[in-house]
């Protein structure tokens, strides 16, 4: 009786586990790509008859793709497109066992180019493949589409005020938070607010530590609060509105945030860049930026358009956002995306 | 560690080793070097777990003669490793239990008090 009970229970989870890959216009698909010990969550929504995917680096380190599902995206973009959230090794709903020692770039770039073959394998090789990284991956982005030939297995990328060169980003943060902040002292606006932030971008000038670097992170997310024309995101309540309906593993994910932030991973994105070698980047680029985006400042989009070699190039500013144009302005994203899709792939 | 007190009130708490085997909710696939794709079969983890819980309930056999008790129970399971941290999972257990030896215990030894 105990051997039936167990062989019934295996045979109900290999169910969970049976391979499934749809062709229609409003899929809901889950698989999971397997890699140096981690198990990454890929959920692929919309409209895969369309044979066109854009697939999303979420940003973080450690946030996840969930937060990119949202209803405006589902009803303006997977209509026309297969959207394909990733979730990055420790992130999300991703799981592994001791990978710790696997954190790092390079391993990153490596798992995104598996997800991609394994997209290609399940729904056909010759689809038409966009990446879009947001914040933290627009590094692995620009990591990726500058290393060997793999900028060739993509149609187009979509750059959304991401980080190519946390160096520069750092310095950028603090120059954008010094100028806006005078400006908006001068104007009587918010100075208790801006007067901290302003002192500290006086003391600290250059050759940030990694303190100095989180600090004027936590500086920059909230001084877009402080711009009174842009969208204040409650993300708290972001979470709540879709944790429920979209199966939010909350645990798991602040498990995995909550490590990313403190981990020794943050050390080696410090310093990573990848401004000197943006040259190779040949494919068609679309860069979207949110014009109070203080975390990843405009003038860092500026120094991603003007270094790539691509011909067929664009970038495009929103004057009504911060770093999270997906929310803040979405029509624009929503518009700007589907026009530079519809028109490479 | 659970008390029933003769009112009937349960309280309970526990602390436990345990393990845990995760099943992927989806197909798993892996690429080898040469760009090959194959699917795992039964992918997962395993996690060994600590669990601690407590809650509170109430026995009916003991002041209304049936063998039923109710209880809700809070746990928090933490798996580990799980990536490169632990993952805290609460799990809140609502039930009752069926004891139909426990009425007849208590008639016995009303029978032999009488």
């Amino acid at each position: 009786m105990r051997k039936l009970f167990l062989f019934s229970l295996i045979l109900l989870f290999s169910g969970c586990q049976k391979e499934k890959i749809t062709f229609s216009r409003n899929v809901s698909e889950v698989f999971y790509v397997e890699n140096a010990g981690a198990s990454m969550r890929v959920m692929v929504q919309g409209n895969t008859v369309s044979n066109t995917y854009i697939l999303i680096i979420h940003g973080g380190p450690g946030a996840s793709a969930f937060f990119y599902n949202t209803k405006y995206i589902s009803q303006n973009l997977e209509d026309k497109y297969a959207m394909v959230y990733w979730d990055q090794r420790d992130a999300g709903a991703s799981q592994g066992s001791g990978n710790g020692g696997n954190l790092n770039l390079d391993q990153m770039v490596e798992d995104l180019k598996k997800v991609i073959q394994v997209l290609k394998f399940r729904y056909g090789k010759n689809m038409s493949l966009f990446l879009l990284g947001h914040s933290f991956g627009g590094l692995i982005a620009a990591d990726f589409v500058t290393s060997s030939d793999y900028q060739y297995m993509i149609k187009g990328f979509i750059n959304v005020d991401g980080s190519h060169n946390y160096p520069l980003n750092d310095t950028l943060t603090r120059q954008m938070l010094l100028t806006v902040g005078q400006y908006q002292v001068s104007q009587k606006r918010h100075v208790d607010k801006w007067k901290p932030i302003i002192s500290y971008c006086n003391i600290h000038t250059g050759n940030f530590n990694i303190e100095e670097s989180q600090q004027l992170e936590d500086y920059a997310s909230v001084a877009e609060n402080y711009i009174d024309s842009i969208k204040y995101v409650n993300y708290f309540s972001q979470v709540l509105k879709y944790a429920v309906t979209d199966k939010y593993p909350l645990t798991a994910m602040l498990s995995n945030l909550i490590y990313l932030e403190d981990s020794n991973f943050n050390k080696e994105l410090a310093i990573s860049q990848f401004s000197s070698s943006l040259n190779k980047v040949t494919i068609p680029v679309l860069v979207l930026w949110g014009k109070y985006d203080f975390i990843c400042p405009q003038a860092l989009g500026e120094d991603f358009f003007n270094r790539i070699s691509s011909t067929d190039k664009k970038m495009v500013i929103s004057p009504r956002s911060g770093h999270n144009m997906i929310l803040q302005d979405k029509k624009f994203f929503c518009a700007e995306v589907d026009a530079f899709v519809l028109n490479h792939r | 560690m659970r008390r029933t007190k003769s009112s009937g009130f349960i309280s309970e708490f526990s602390v436990g080793p345990g393990y845990s085997r995760t099943f992927l909710g989806g197909t798993t696939y892996k690429v080898d070097d040469n760009g090959i794709i194959s699917v795992i079969s039964n992918a997962g983890y395993n996690y060994a777990l600590i669990t601690v819980g407590g809650g509170f309930g109430y026995d009916f056999s003991m002041k209304r003669q049936l063998p039923v008790s109710i209880f809700g129970k809070m746990n928090l399971l933490s798996m580990f490793p799980y990536n490169s941290t632990i993952y805290f999972r609460p799990v809140l257990e609502l039930g009752f239990r069926y004891m139909p030896g426990r009425i007849k215990s208590n008639v016995t030894k009303e029978s032999i008090l009488k």
